[in-house]
């Protein structure tokens, strides 16, 4: 139990909309091991990001625990949690987030320079691809590339976990594809903790774990013993 | 950082012509201030330098004669440093055809170090050979083209008599060349400074072993005032006519409030500048970090922290503010030249030691990056304080509630689509709307009180010349005259009608404040002289009291119905020991406007009797058939032995006019300044709204609107807001040339706040130009808008 690389304690989140509080999350529990492919799964407003959010330092709980390394990160101060993403997390968005005014290299530096423990660029760039289109910029990019780009930047970092958040959603089938095969890639080839945020249960298969979330609870989770690997699953 | 600041250079680039309009409000506004104080600066240092090296003197003391041995007994007195007897005097002269004033006067046979010493510009200082050798004024010497051993032949006590021209000088006692306060702007064809031998002058004078002036430099730290009292008693019996301190001599006073005005005018025109490049600034910084949201969410998520985001869009506010420091100093100390070599053609002050200060740069550029400074981190405070995965999401879309003019049924059906989205968004957005509105309203009160400026300086000239100022001669004589002698005048050819008037300088006194102006004395329902209230209208002059001008009635705190003292400054009438008994109570009548010079005015027959005289005059007003008779009728005054002086309007207002072109480009300055700042704002505010609505226009233009439906709805919220703005901005620069006006009057001249109709729609046309061709060039950024891409992407 204490390999686990993030624990979830009870995690609740709640947002005052007028005057009526919200649940989004509504006590959360799950662990995060070393080395695993989680994927969540969710029908949209389940409170899915949220919890990737909290996860990744980017929000705070109202209540629980979030225990990284020892360290509740719920109790974190700003100046903390910038650090602690720095240091540990590696985002990946829908819209690939990537800066329009830095070419592709630049967008992965950009991760790399604040990092303490960065990984070969060249080697990243080789890995995910794109070592012909380091000089162009986001706009003259494809859909594809952009999602490529942007996983770059975060494993450059070296990060715990790459925390991914629809990295799909607005790619077509056969890029989208390519994306998964890509992170899954990165799972096992760098040993890297990924957890992939999607409402597409076809998904489930090639994940180590499958943690299902409706109405801002945990659902079920499934431990999968064998996962498919990516290019033998159709949706 | 160094990619930051990759990203910076990109993005600036990308946004060019918003930054350019950036800059170029700031250059103005930076140019305005290192301009205004480098001017200042040089003007300062020269003038003080000036009056130092030549020994301004504190204490001016004229009367009617006195042996030279007085100049011992004020040396005497412990306050006096040093002290100058001179003989001065007024003479007429025919040069090149045309009327002047020569005022003589004496200068030590052989060179020393007297009180208002003269610069010698040109040739030598006086010889020990011919006693009739003289030295001209830098004016009045370039006027008429003189050069060593030209003659003079100035009317003296009614002979000619030859002056021998050996140099050309400049003194610090006439920096403004003005002959008495009656005049507006010095005219150096008509009215030079002469220096003669001591020793001529007196002998020409019949002032062998006199002196009529003296000079006084007082030691540091007296009280004038006090002294100045203490020597009006020692000498009156030598028949004192006035003393004058220094800050009251004409020359010094018209200066050091040009100076004054300088002063304040480059400590506020600048900051007005500043101020509104600082709102332009904040206003793009802030939509620029609102557009931005989720790349700064992006490197919250990458782990930046909040002080490196903070530096990163610090430094667009920085890297202009910079700039457009530098920029705006370096054409500012170019502006300072011109504005001082044209300030100089009034004083002909020593340039020689003029400076470009560099070091002007540096208070220039730490007020323009405070201002760009506050800007970007006011813009950055508030998207640094939410929650980073709150900055990731576009920003949710607000709360429609109704605005009431949507509740107005009846008046809301009748607008068409595009129109209820314009009024919509300009209802809902009201701090968007006045945001964009402070620029243009800033702009609008400049621009007007620009062109107000204009209007006013021209307005008095018209009012002054031809409103007031009705005849095309004035004539002066050199004694009073009696009533019957005008028809002599009357028979003159060409001449339809003459007017005697009495005037002379009075020193009036209410408690503790007086103060020495010229008295006008008019006859009864003037034709050819009218005197008028603020309004422009008409004042008939009481038979008994007198009027006296508004600044005048401020100076002595006097208001129609109080009593002042009035005591004539008159040779002869004047030289009695016992001031109070020469001095009449006077009740003032009424307030009058008067915007040159300082006067009151009164009936002929009680000028006179102010005076213990009759009914008399010493001018006369003429009006001319054709102003082109002019030559002729001044050939017939001049051969009159009485007359002493020739005036002709024309002439007055030619010269005014050319004065004036200075001024004239002052406010064209300005003017063009307004008008660019006006452009530079609009520019940017479309530039910013067209972006913001990109991705509703693109879906509009999916939804299938033509380019034209769709630039009327982002041009026509332009222009409802340019026109609420407009109107926002005539108000504020009504009040702004008010206090400009203010601000620029002098105790010889006072502005009148005139805004004309033409003014208002001037500003009116020329900031909805402005509009109309900050949208026209950003028309082909609509135009440009791709569907595809603007929807596609998240933001």
């Amino acid at each position: 139990m204490n390999n686990s690389l993030i624990r979830l304690n009870n995690v609740g989140k709640e947002y005052l909309v007028g005057e009526v509080p919200i649940k989004a999350v509504d006590g959360i529990s799950f662990n995060v091991e070393p080395g695993e492919l989680i994927v969540v799964l969710g029908p949209s407003g389940a409170g899915k990001s949220t919890v990737l959010n909290i996860i990744g330092g980017m929000d705070r709980p109202t209540s629980g625990e979030i225990w990284v390394e020892d360290q509740n990160i719920a109790n974190f101060s700003d100046r903390e949690l910038t650090l602690y993403r720095r240091k540990k997390i590696g985002f990946v968005f829908q819209f690939y987030n990537l800066m329009p005014n830095l070419t592709a290299l630049e967008n992965v530096e950009l991760a790399a320079q604040i990092s303490d423990d960065p990984l070969n660029i060249q080697e990243i760039m080789e890995a995910v691809e794109l070592e012909h289109r380091l000089h162009n910029f986001p706009a003259q990019l494809s859909g594809g590339e952009q999602q490529r780009v942007a996983i770059a930047r975060a494993v450059a970092k070296n990060p715990l976990l790459l925390l991914c958040d629809e990295p799909t959603g607005a790619l077509d089938y056969q890029t989208g594809k390519s994306i998964l095969i890509l992170l899954s890639k990165v799972n096992r080839e760098l040993r890297k903790s990924v957890m992939i945020i999607t409402h597409n249960s076809a998904l489930a298969m090639m994940a180590n774990r499958v943690i299902r979330i409706k109405n801002g609870r945990v659902e079920r989770i499934e431990v999968n013993e064998s996962p498919e690997s990516v290019e033998r699953i159709e949706w | 950082m160094e990619l930051l600041f990759r990203k910076l250079w990109r993005d600036i680039r990308e946004a060019k012509g918003q930054f350019a309009s950036i800059l170029l409000v700031l250059v103005i506004g930076v140019m305005f201030y290192t301009g205004l104080n480098s001017a200042l600066r040089n003007l300062d240092y020269a003038s003080r330098k000036y009056f130092t090296s030549y020994r301004l003197a504190d204490l001016w003391v004229s009367f009617q004669k006195a042996p030279e041995n007085v100049v011992s007994r004020i040396q005497a007195f412990a306050e006096v440093k040093q002290v100058t007897g001179r003989v001065v005097q007024d003479v007429q002269i025919t040069i090149d055809g045309q009327d002047a004033v020569l005022r003589l006067i004496s200068l030590p046979d052989r060179r020393d170090t007297g009180v208002n010493d003269v610069m010698l510009q040109a040739g030598r200082y006086f010889s020990s050979d011919e006693s009739n050798q003289c030295l001209v004024d830098e004016a009045f010497f370039k006027a008429h083209g003189l050069k060593p051993g030209d003659r003079l032949q100035p009317l003296i006590s009614g002979n000619l008599i030859k002056l021998k021209v050996i140099g050309m000088v400049k003194s610090p006692e006439y920096l403004y060349q003005l002959r008495d306060s009656n005049d507006m702007v010095p005219d150096a064809k008509r009215f030079g400074i002469v220096y003669l031998k001591k020793s001529f002058a007196q002998a020409i004078f019949g002032f062998n072993g006199s002196i009529n002036d003296a000079s006084i430099l007082l030691n540091p730290g007296v009280d004038s005032l006090e002294f100045q009292a203490k020597i009006e008693k020692t000498l009156q019996r030598y028949g004192l006519i006035e003393t004058t301190l220094k800050k009251d001599q004409l020359s010094y006073n018209t200066f050091s409030g040009d100076l004054e005005q300088l002063t304040s005018l480059s400590g506020f025109f600048p900051i007005l500048f500043l101020i509104v490049a600082a709102t332009i600034i904040y206003i793009t910084m802030n939509r620029l970090i609102e557009n931005q949201r989720i790349q700064i969410g992006t490197l919250k998520a990458l782990g930046y922290t909040n002080f490196q985001i903070t530096s990163h869009y610090l430094s667009y506010a920085l890297v202009i503010g910079l700039i457009g420091s530098l920029i705006g100093s370096l054409f500012g100390i170019y502006l300072g030249r011109l504005l001082m070599v044209m300030y100089n053609t009034m004083y002909q002050l020593p340039l020689e030691q003029m400076k470009s200060h560099f070091d002007l740069i540096i208070p220039a550029s730490i007020l323009a990056l405070f201002f760009c400074g506050l800007a970007g981190y006011n813009s950055c405070k508030n998207e640094l304080r939410i929650v980073p995965a709150e900055s990731m999401r576009p920003k949710a879309p607000k709360i429609v509630v109704k605005t009431w003019i949507e509740k107005i049924d009846w008046l809301w059906q009748r607008f068409n689509f595009s129109w209820k989205i314009i009024l919509r968004n300009l209802f809902r957005y009201k701090k968007r709307a006045m945001l964009t509105s402070i620029g243009i309203i800033f702009s609008t009160a400049l621009l007007l009180a620009a062109l107000g400026m204009n209007t006013s300086m021209v307005y008095l000239i018209t009012q002054q010349y031809t409103n007031v100022q009705k005849y095309d001669l004035k004539v002066g004589f050199n004694k009073l005259l009696a009533l019957t002698d005008i028809n002599y005048i009357q028979t003159l050819p060409h001449v339809t009608r003459v007017e005697p008037v009495l005037g002379y300088g009075v020193e009036l006194t209410n408690g503790w404040r007086s103060k020495k102006v010229g008295l006008t004395g008019l006859t009864s329902h003037s034709q050819l002289y009218q005197v008028m209230d603020s309004q422009g209208l008409p004042v008939a002059v009481p038979e008994r009291g007198i009027l006296i001008s508004e600044r005048l009635s401020q100076t002595l705190g006097a208001i129609p119905g109080d009593f002042l003292q009035v005591r004539p400054l008159w040779p002869g009438k004047n030289d009695d020991r016992d001031r109070d008994r020469d001095s009449k109570n006077i009740r003032v009548r009424g307030v009058v406007a008067q915007y040159i010079g300082e006067s009151a005015y009164a009936k002929l027959n009680f000028c006179g009797a102010i005076l213990q005289e009759g009914p008399a005059f010493n001018q006369v007003l003429l009006k001319l058939d054709h102003p082109q008779n002019q030559a002729k009728v001044i050939v017939k005054l001049k051969a009159m032995p009485v007359v002493a002086s020739v005036q002709s309007k024309i002439d007055t207002v030619a010269n005014i006019e050319k004065a004036m072109e200075n001024a004239v480009f002052s406010i064209g300055i300005m003017i063009a300044a307004s008008a660019l700042l006006a452009f530079a704002v609009v520019y940017n505010i479309t530039t910013i709204n067209i972006f913001e609505r990109r991705r509703e226009l693109a879906t509009l233009k999916v939804v299938g609107f033509t380019n034209s439906e769709m630039r009327q709805l982002v041009f026509n919220e332009n222009m409802i807001i340019t026109a609420l703005a407009i109107g926002c901005g005539l108000f504020l620069g009504r009040y702004l040339l008010d206090f400009l006006l203010q601000d620029a009057a002098t105790d010889n001249m006072n502005f009148p706040t005139i805004l004309t109709p033409d003014s208002y729609i001037l500003a009116v046309i020329l900031v909805f130009t402005f509009t109309i061709a900050a949208n026209l060039i950003l028309m082909k950024k609509i135009h440009r808008i791709n569907m595809v891409e603007a929807l596609k992407s998240s933001e």
